[in-house]
């Protein structure tokens, strides 16, 4: 397996219990660098960040950021690439999760069909009862 | 050349990789067969696989008495994360630890900023610690 799919696989499995509304929080407090007004969101990621060790790169990967004329960078090349393919692997599960999403919404279309079908199918029964009891209700009467 | 040879011989001929393949040498009374080669390096592991040898096959490179250096000028810190080395008669001998290259094992994100740090140069060792064997490239890139 390439570090890029273990790392993958590593937020797929962290953030598995985490909904889409915190997850797309994270992404674009992870990612984007656009933090996050969200308690949960924030206490999932710092908690991430901990677990994996990588407080002490993003500090350093932050100050690269913010200092980018420096001509000495406090990250290694290595650890940069690392996060890169870090970000990768969350805008890879967001699109997993949208993609699911999409899914849902489709069979969700579907269902609407199917019952729309049903309900005019229904209607359609209901008419030819309704007409066939006018017509019994009509004969009743010209019998009495 | 024979198939098995003792160790001093080999610094007075030059090995092609395909001899080093199907070479045994003796080194300090015992066996060791081929086991994988770098840019300047043979490594040949002993039966057991609890060390290994290398073997320059470039002349012009000391990356064997530089290997070493770098092993005796680190700090107790830096050495938990370095295979045991030491260089006798001109030859490094180290812990073998079975590169990751090979093995495969999913790896950590602390793991995978170590090995990655390290230019993937790193293995398991007996203990079942991630350690670096190739030292010159440790916490290099």
């Amino acid at each position: 397996m390439t570090d890029s799919a273990q790392l993958q696989k590593i937020v797929l499995e962290y953030f598995e219990d985490t909904s889409d509304k915190t997850f797309s929080k994270i992404v674009k407090a992870f990612v984007f660098d656009r933090g996050t007004d969200d308690f949960e969101a924030t206490g999932k990621l710092n908690e991430f960040i901990d677990d994996n060790g990588l407080s002490d790169v993003l500090v350093r990967l932050y100050s690269d950021k913010v200092n980018p004329n420096k001509i000495f960078l406090s990250t290694s090349l290595s650890e940069r690439n690392l996060i890169e393919d870090l970000h990768y692997a969350f805008l890879i599960e967001s699109f997993n999760r949208f993609k699911v999403l999409v899914i849902a919404q489709e069979i969700l279309e579907l269902k609407l069909k199917v019952a729309e079908k049903k309900a005019s199918a229904y209607k359609a029964v209901l008419e030819t009862h309704s007409i066939v009891l006018d017509e019994l209700v009509n004969d009743l009467e010209n019998y009495e | 050349m024979s198939n098995t040879i003792h160790i001093q011989q080999i610094q007075e001929q030059q090995l092609t990789l395909e001899e080093a393949k199907s070479l045994t040498i003796l080194f300090q009374g015992e066996a060791y067969t081929y086991y994988d080669e770098g840019l300047s390096r043979f490594v040949f592991v002993n039966k057991d696989k609890t060390q290994v040898v290398k073997l320059q096959f470039l002349e012009s490179a000391k990356w064997n008495e530089e290997e070493n250096n770098i092993y005796l000028n680190s700090s107790l810190d830096d050495k938990k994360y370095l295979a045991k080395t030491e260089l006798v008669d001109g030859f490094i001998v180290q812990e073998f630890c079975e590169p990751q290259k090979f093995r495969k094992t999913p790896l950590s994100i602390p793991e995978m900023l170590f090995a990655n740090s390290c230019r993937g140069e790193v293995g398991w060792n007996k203990e079942g610690r991630l350690v670096c064997f190739d030292l010159d490239e440790y916490k290099k890139w």
